[in-house]
């Protein structure tokens, strides 16, 4: 058992919310630690107060002011959606969904062209390496431009060689 | 499930006897709070019955005054009768009556705020119940009476959730599990603001000791 221990239960060591082993602990450690003692003594001057304010309370009755209260309220509550537009509400939000879909897929066009320099030797070399591909061949990679299509004939040859 | 189709599984949970003869009495706290999602205003006085008590005296120590502890308590019933078919039934209906009469409180000390301060709390009120019996002893009722006097204009100092956690751990007798929920506090974040508080309401009542 420590001070900080013995504080942070003090109040239900009073209470008697403590099971016996640790009360027992603490008991022993309020009585060789004199800063804890003056903690168990102040928590139980609390205590005291707190019980001479305990007092019967007038009674009261609420439910006559509460019924008129409930009555004007009653005009302005909440109520629950009608079981009607439930359908109504369900098919706005497709529409509402399908809505956005459409104008997610719609394709992004182009940003507009902006003024750029051309580098007309670039676009010399570049004309120059495109060659027509071979009658026939399709290659969707426009990387592969102006490299000439194997022939699966002639791999094979090469492999079995 | 349709609404009516709801309406239909709560009176079905509803003893037959309580819905043939109109007596609230034998009915469950959450059986009431079904009646009152359904609208039966007999429902809701009948928790004011049986909860107006115990949710007037703490709200009695909440603001220091009957007046506004009774607007406040009426305000819980009204609120609860709202909000009854919001109820989740994952407390106690009692915890969650206490949980609204904390947060009117918490409101209500906004506005006491806002508007010209009146001496709190209303010490006469609290100090009438803190006298001792006539056996009891002279001294000892004096003692008691400087003590709860303290306690008192103490408690007025403290912020609203301070003061609620105190009141419902010292006076209210509540164990942490339902305290937790009535101020939405986590075990040891409950813990800590009980032990910070208290260590406040010491420094307050030395001085209120001390003004005297």
């Amino acid at each position: 058992m420590n001070c900080r221990r013995f504080t942070a239960n003090v109040s239900d060591l009073i209470a008697g919310r403590l099971d016996p082993v640790l009360a027992a602990e603490m008991s022993r450690h309020a009585a060789e630690c004199a800063r804890c003692a003056a903690e168990l003594s102040a928590e139980r001057r609390l205590r005291s107060a707190f019980e001479a304010v305990d007092g019967p309370v007038a009674e009261i009755d609420l439910r006559v002011a509460l019924a008129a209260r409930i009555s004007a309220a009653a005009t302005s509550r909440v109520r629950p959606a009608r079981a009607w537009l439930r359908p109504v509400f369900a098919l706005a939000g497709g529409a509402g969904l399908a809505a956005v879909l459409a104008l997610l897929s719609i394709p992004r066009s182009a940003p507009p062209s902006s003024p750029v320099e051309v580098d007309e030797t670039r676009v010399v070399r570049l004309v120059a390496d495109m060659q027509p591909a071979p009658e026939g061949a399709l290659d969707p990679w426009p990387e592969n431009a102006g490299v000439a299509p194997l022939s699966l004939a002639s791999s094979f040859a090469e492999e079995g060689r | 499930m349709g609404y009516s189709a709801v309406m239909d599984v709560q009176r079905a949970a509803l003893p037959a006897e309580a819905v043939t003869t109109g007596s609230l009495r034998i009915l469950t706290d959450d059986e009431l709070i079904r009646l009152c999602a359904r609208g039966e205003q007999s429902a809701i006085t009948e928790l004011a019955r049986r909860y107006q008590t115990p949710i007037y005296r703490f709200l009695l120590r909440m603001t220091g005054s009957p007046e506004d502890a009774e607007e406040c308590a009426l305000d819980v019933f009204v609120r609860a009768w709202r909000n009854a078919s919001r109820f989740e039934f994952r407390c106690r209906v009692g915890t969650w009556l206490y949980r609204i009469a904390a947060n009117i409180a918490r409101d209500a000390y906004s506005r006491r705020k806002c508007r010209p301060q009146e001496p709190w709390p209303d010490e006469h009120e609290l100090a009438r119940m803190a006298t001792g019996s006539a056996e009891e002893d002279a001294l000892a009722g004096l003692q008691r009476e400087r003590l709860a006097k303290a306690l008192t204009i103490a408690l007025g100092k403290l912020k609203p959730i301070d003061r609620a956690v105190l009141i419902l751990y010292y006076l209210e007798q509540r164990d942490y599990d339902e305290i937790q929920q009535i101020t939405q506090l986590t075990y040891s974040v409950l813990k800590t603001r009980l032990a910070r508080a208290r260590k406040r309401l010491r420094v307050e009542m030395e001085k209120s000791e001390f003004d005297r």
